[in-house]
This record gives C-alpha cells, sequence and structure tokens, in this order.
C-alpha cells in the first residue's frame, strides 16, 4: 500500500537504544520549517520518542494493571505507544519484537500507516540487517534501502 | 461509560488540582444524593503509605511524558500548534485539553476510535469555569474540594450513556 508523499512529513527509525539510524525529512514540510530541523533535532526528536515510549507503561490506569497480574499467563503484554495526534499531523509508532522502533508523522489525512511501517521493517530486515557491511544499531548508510524506502511512497 | 478510567487536572506548574476514578465515581457512589468525597481526599490528605507515593509517582510522570510530548508535538508540526491532542497506546488512550491558562485536563480511556476532545472542552467550561474559577471560596492553585463541581463532573461523564442511570438524577 502506498501514501502520497505530500502527506508525509518525517520517517525515523530509532534503534534499541534510543539511537537514531534513519531519518528522512519530506519535501511537504514548509521550507523554514524543514531548515531548522537539522540532525541534532531529529536525534533528539527520536530519543525523545524512545523514552516516552518506555515510560507510557507506567502510567497505566490501575484497573488495568490488576486486570493484567490476574489474567497473565507467562508473558506480560507490553504497553507500546501506537500513535500521536494533534490537530496538524499524526505519529505512528511501530515497535518490533526486538525493540526497533519504526516511526511515522503523517497528515491528519493520510491512510493508515502500519501497513507502511511493516513493509518498511521488511525492507530493514532484507536491506539493512543482512548487510554484512552495516554495523548494528549505526546509522543506516545505504543506498538500496533509501531508494526503495523513497519507492514507498507515490506522487 | 465503561470506556473512561481516570480524569486529572493539573495546573500549570504542574500540581495535581483534581483526580477522579471515573469507574468508581458513575458505578459505585452511595446513590443517596450526597456526593462522595471519598475519592477526592486521596489527593488532599497524604498518609505517606506506599500506595500514596506510588500514585504520586504516577502523577508525576503523567505530567512529565504530557510535558514532554506537548514540546515534541510544537516541535514536528509543520505549522505552529498549541499542544498535541492525545495519544494511543496498547493498553490505554490519554486526550487531553489544555486552556490558554495552562490549565490541562487529562482524560485515560480505553484504546478507542472516539474523540474526548469535546468532552474535555465541555468539562472544563461546565464544570471546571463554572464551579472552580467563578467560586468565591477556591483558591487558585488549590486542589478543588466542591461537592458541586463532583456533581457536574458525574452528570457530564452520565451524558455519555446511551440511557441516563440513576446516579445523575438529582434526590
Amino acid at each position: 500500500m502506498q501514501i502520497k508523499e505530500k502527506q508525509v512529513y518525517y520517517l525515523f527509525i530509532v534503534s534499541t537504544n534510543g539511537g537514531l539510524i534513519y531519518d528522512k525529512k519530506f519535501s511537504s514540510i514548509p521550507l523554514d520549517k524543514r531548515e531548522r530541523m537539522n540532525s541534532d533535532a531529529m536525534m533528539s526528536i527520536a530519543s525523545s520518542l524512545h523514552t516516552i515510549h518506555d515510560l507510557c507503561s507506567l502510567i497505566t490506569p490501575p484497573s488495568l494493571q490488576k486486570l493484567d497480574k490476574s489474567s497473565e499467563t507467562m508473558i506480560p503484554k507490553k504497553v507500546k505507544l501506537e500513535t500521536v495526534i494533534s490537530d496538524t499531523f499524526r505519529l505512528s509508532c511501530f515497535e518490533t519484537l526486538t525493540g526497533l522502533k519504526f516511526i511515522i508523522i503523517t497528515s491528519l489525512q493520510s491512510p493508515d500507516c502500519r501497513p507502511l511501517l511493516k513493509q518498511m521493517y521488511e525492507l530493514y530486515a532484507d536491506y539493512v540487517s543482512k548487510d554484512p557491511y552495516h554495523p548494528a544499531d549505526q546509522p543506516i548508510k545505504n543506498a538500496t534501502f533509501e531508494r526503495l524506502v523513497t519507492a514507498l511512497f507515490t506522487d | 461509560m465503561a470506556n473512561l478510567f481516570e480524569l486529572f487536572i493539573f495546573d500549570g506548574a504542574g500540581k495535581l488540582l483534581y483526580y477522579e476514578d471515573i469507574q468508581r465515581l458513575l458505578y459505585h457512589s452511595s446513590g443517596k444524593g450526597v456526593p462522595r468525597m471519598g475519592s477526592q481526599q486521596s489527593t488532599l490528605v497524604f498518609e505517606g503509605n506506599e500506595d500514596e507515593r506510588d500514585f504520586l509517582n504516577r502523577v508525576k510522570n503523567i505530567f512529565g511524558i504530557c510535558f514532554t510530548l506537548r514540546s515534541l508535538a510544537r516541535t514536528i508540526s509543520p505549522t505552529p500548534i498549541n499542544s498535541f491532542r492525545s495519544f494511543v497506546t496498547s493498553k490505554y488512550k490519554l486526550s487531553i485539553f489544555e486552556a490558554l491558562t495552562g490549565v490541562k485536563l487529562i482524560l485515560l480511556s480505553a484504546p478507542d476510535d472516539l474523540d474526548y476532545g469535546p468532552l474535555l472542552g465541555s468539562l472544563y467550561s461546565e464544570a471546571y469555569v463554572e464551579f472552580a474559577r467563578k467560586n468565591p471560596f477556591y483558591t487558585l492553585g488549590e486542589p478543588i474540594d466542591c461537592p458541586a463541581f463532583q456533581a457536574k463532573l458525574r452528570e457530564l461523564f452520565g451524558s455519555l450513556l446511551p440511557s441516563a442511570t440513576a446516579n445523575t438524577s438529582r434526590p
């Protein structure tokens, strides 16, 4: 499934220890904003999202916590941040089993992004994880991956 | 409404002004027409036991997460905005209404598709403004301790139910 490029603002991939390993700015962001969003800003956004994702489990309502304790069999289900909604954007986050997070920030009119994030995960698994020259948890510098990710978004 | 869990009201500095356990408010009240002060008192009287410490930690975490997400949303947004509206996790949904004065109303609910923005807006204008701000006996920045406020909250939450329950009727 493909999402129009004009509806997407940012893409992030955050590693398991909170570092930013991939980011992408799209042209639908206004120019002044785009210039202010340098790599430092992107890194701090990614780290904040990583932390918030982990802290989400601390504020679950007590009635839900009690439900968990009574019905959990083996592995308690971790609380995961899924969406953040504001007036101008929607942030969707997909966390893999290994703790890698794929985050996309789109406009409110865009369709559901979870299938797209899963596609990105497949691309990551095929072209980054299996890349013998890519050190684990380092920023991705893979041209093929970049090309394929760009191809996920149509005009 | 089985979907709503908790309501928190903070002032701009992060002080908790009001806390309500909505399930208890709607379904377990004494039903004699006298609003209970029970849940309110947990925020006013601190005995120093472990439950209260956990609760206070939780309160601080909620405010901290909302504060961070708010500044994150302002940074990310392509056009200038004031704050985010809600975030959804796999277990719950947190909706926030921030007034221009900095007062934040935070609602924890089930992760459904309903938009609680209008509800929070009416909580602010019909309950908080009327019974807290316009109340001559209420000092700003203090926890809200007003039976009429609680009754109004019960009415506003109860109006979401498909059929009005006995809890919302006056004696």
